[in-house]
């Protein structure tokens, strides 16, 4: 606790002698106001402040919540705009130890060039997925041979193999990713089917590859409607199938059936309205196989940890399922389910005929993945005393974060390293955003240099942090297994240099010519009826009348 | 933007979990400029009247005294942003969605050395919302 002399003790002692309970240190405290939630004590994040002694394990003995409101008002108070010299050193010094006490570290920033287009192939390689463009943005950020080649098919179809990807200046620094080198084909049987000329693969930029990604990948709402009913007739197999091997008729769930049909029938289907994202890693993106790993590996660890810190057991498990089946750590679409029938599930149930359970069984699986697939997670959702649903968002999720920076990552010789496994973490949300992304700030141009800090781990090998005390964290060594071996053998052979690249497609560029504006001859001027004037482009349509207007003249 | 509301919606948002008065915008408005930041564009006061701070995966857009005070604007900014003519709405693992007062435009810019990584016009913010959110 606070020594003779520190600041706490003397900041007591100014309270006691005052005996006013509003004499507080007006920094510090309006600091905590703005940053804390309704669970932080404020006595219990001073007692790290101005604790100069035993601060880091005051610190530790906090529990989460406190740590993390402690863990923000200091880093706020060691950022340059706080003007008070020593309050701003004495919270950079107790952040730094705080930090070592976790295993993490400050770093200064290294300026490792990576280009924007590798920064943006990098980011859809993660997450799976590429907006579509808006018309506006298509004019801005796409080349013009690739729009021009595009609104411009053939007559006649090419083969695939016309399609040489090795002659695309820029495919080498996607390639250099597997989840790209598996949808080549994919891509090249779309650029067939829209007749496109196969030169254009030697003119097209790296917006312009993500844009024939997109559209490659993108599904009509009648698509995604049908796959939400795939996925829901699937999880309806499931349960007939458990249904009648405990000899029940599956026929009870019919008149709940008829309503999730009903409800998944009225979704839009329109087939020329396009979802905003496309989503082209398959079958799952580089993030989603990342938790999916994890819960495989440690998903017991996880549960028991998170167990004894007092979340939830409904949470914990509705959680960790969520991340196990679709390798989603979003809460907020998550539904906490009951793990066993209650009073009120049955009285839900029985509204639609039915009473195959008795209260205090377990909820069997395939019934909770059928509601959820059905959007009927509500009947099984867990609810409080007062009988409130169980909010996901009320409890710590998990996010997806990447141990070295990708903006650092212009050394390496195997650039597709970044989204490796060894290099992400899956951590608590507040861990991530106050704690791991602490020290990001954006700054103006005249004070880049100055802000520089980065936070790491020492211990290269964590993958799971769910608190800031060394036992909430687990490591484990990807880097020796023959999958890592083989996929870092298999990146690295495809090695590319993004100013070599850049500087051919330029070559290329600029002795692109647009394809020949056909001046129309005077015999195709010459129109003998409607019909044949309909049949003309616009730019002869055009001609012929001017000519008609001059023929008028004379 | 309808798009993108839709889109919201598909995806779970929590749609006016904390309904916004225009005295909270007012407020908002106020302390933000007190702070020395530039004011929250018109288009994304639109968006948080409907979702007022949206969790997305590994990242969020933030809203005005939210109930989950992660996604708080002005205490987000406080830590993260020393720019005058930039205004920090949303952020991922990799990068902020930053509104430059100066431009009129909508940034993403890299969290660790403030590159630029893409651009959009004002007409192009659910373009903006929806590349932060990765649903």
């Amino acid at each position: 606790m606070a020594e003779k002399g520190s600041k706490f003790a003397r900041k007591q002692r100014r309270l006691n002698q005052s005996g006013a309970q509003t004499a507080k240190p007006a920094k510090e405290i309006s600091v905590l106001s703005a940053v804390s939630d309704i669970n932080v004590e404020e006595s219990a994040v001073l007692s790290v402040i101005y604790d100069d002694v035993s601060f880091v394990s005051t610190f530790h003995s906090l529990d989460y919540e406190n740590q993390i409101a402690t863990y923000q008002v200091l880093t706020l108070l060691s950022k340059p705009s706080n003007q008070d010299d020593e309050s701003r050193n004495d919270a950079m010094f107790k952040l730094e130890r705080i930090a070592q006490s976790i295993g993490l570290e400050f770093t200064e920033r290294q300026d490792c060039f990576l280009s924007k287009d590798e920064r943006h192939i990098i980011r859809m390689d993660f997450y799976g997925s590429i907006d579509r463009l808006k018309e506006s943005e298509q004019k801005r950020k796409l080349s013009k041979p690739y729009m021009e080649l595009m609104s411009a098919p053939l007559k006649k179809r090419h083969r695939t193999e016309d399609y040489d990807f090795a002659s695309a200046p820029m495919w080498p620094l996607f390639e250099r990713f597997n989840s790209f080198r598996k949808i080549e084909k994919k891509l090249k049987q779309y650029l067939v089917r829209k007749r496109i000329d196969p030169k254009i693969l030697s003119l097209m930029d790296v917006r312009d590859f993500s844009d024939l990604i997109s559209k490659t990948f993108q599904k009509s709402l009648k698509q995604v409607k049908m796959e939400k009913m795939r996925s829901f007739l699937k999880s309806e197999i499931h349960l007939r199938s458990y249904l009648s091997d405990r000899r029940i008729n599956p026929d009870v769930f019919a008149e709940l059936g008829s309503k999730i049909h009903k409800d998944l029938a009225a979704l839009p289907d329109s087939e020329n309205v396009y979802e905003m994202k496309a989503h082209f890693e398959e079958p799952i993106s580089v993030r989603k196989k990342f938790v999916h790993a994890i819960v495989d590996l440690y998903g017991d660890e996880i549960k028991e940890s998170m167990l004894a810190k007092g979340y939830d057991k409904r949470y914990v498990l509705s959680m960790l399922n969520a991340m196990k089946k679709y390798g989603s750590t979003k809460t907020e679409k998550l539904v906490i389910t009951e793990t066993h029938f209650t009073d009120r599930i049955l009285k839900d149930l029985k509204k639609f005929k039915i009473n195959c359970f008795k209260k205090g069984e377990p909820i069997p699986q395939v019934l909770v993945d059928y509601l959820i697939e059905g959007g009927q997670g509500d009947l099984i959702a867990a609810r409080d005393e007062e009988g409130h649903k169980i909010l996901a968002a009320d409890f710590p999720s998990f996010e997806v974060h990447h141990k070295h920076a990708v903006s650092g990552s212009g050394d390496l010789s195997n650039i597709a390293s970044i989204n490796y496994p060894d290099n992400l973490c899956l951590v608590f949300e507040k861990i991530h955003a106050h704690v791991l992304h602490g020290m990001d700030i954006i700054v103006s141009e005249k004070q880049r240099d100055s802000y520089s800090r980065r936070t790491e781990f020492v211990n290269d090998d964590v993958i799971i942090m769910a608190g800031l005390n060394k036992e909430d964290q687990l490591s484990c060594s990807f880097t020796n297994t023959n999958g890592y071996k083989k996929r870092q053998k298999q990146d690295s052979a495809k090695y590319a240099s993004y100013p070599e690249c850049y500087a051919a497609l330029l070559k290329n560029q600029s002795a692109y010519k647009s394809p020949n504006v056909v001046t129309p001859t005077k015999k195709e001027l010459d129109v003998n009826s409607v019909a044949d004037y309909v049949s003309k482009t616009y730019k002869q349509r055009k001609a012929i009348l001017k000519m008609i207007k001059k023929r008028h003249e004379l | 933007m309808s798009e993108l509301f839709q889109l919201l919606a598909q995806n779970a948002a929590l749609k006016k979990e904390n309904p916004l008065s225009p005295k909270d915008i007012i407020g908002a408005q106020k302390e933000l400029t007190h702070a020395g930041f530039p004011i929250i564009p018109e288009q994304f006061l639109l968006l948080l009247r409907q979702f007022n701070g949206i969790k997305g995966e590994d990242g969020a857009v933030l809203g005005i005294s939210p109930k989950n005070k992660l996604l708080d604007i002005l205490v987000f900014n406080k830590a993260h942003n020393a720019s005058a003519q930039k205004i920090i709405l949303g952020y991922d693992d990799f990068a902020f969605l930053v509104f430059d007062s100066a431009e009129q435009k909508y940034f993403l810019i890299d969290r660790t050395d403030g590159t630029e990584l893409d651009d959009f016009l004002e007409s192009e913010f659910s373009s903006a919302v929806s590349n932060i959110l990765h649903f």
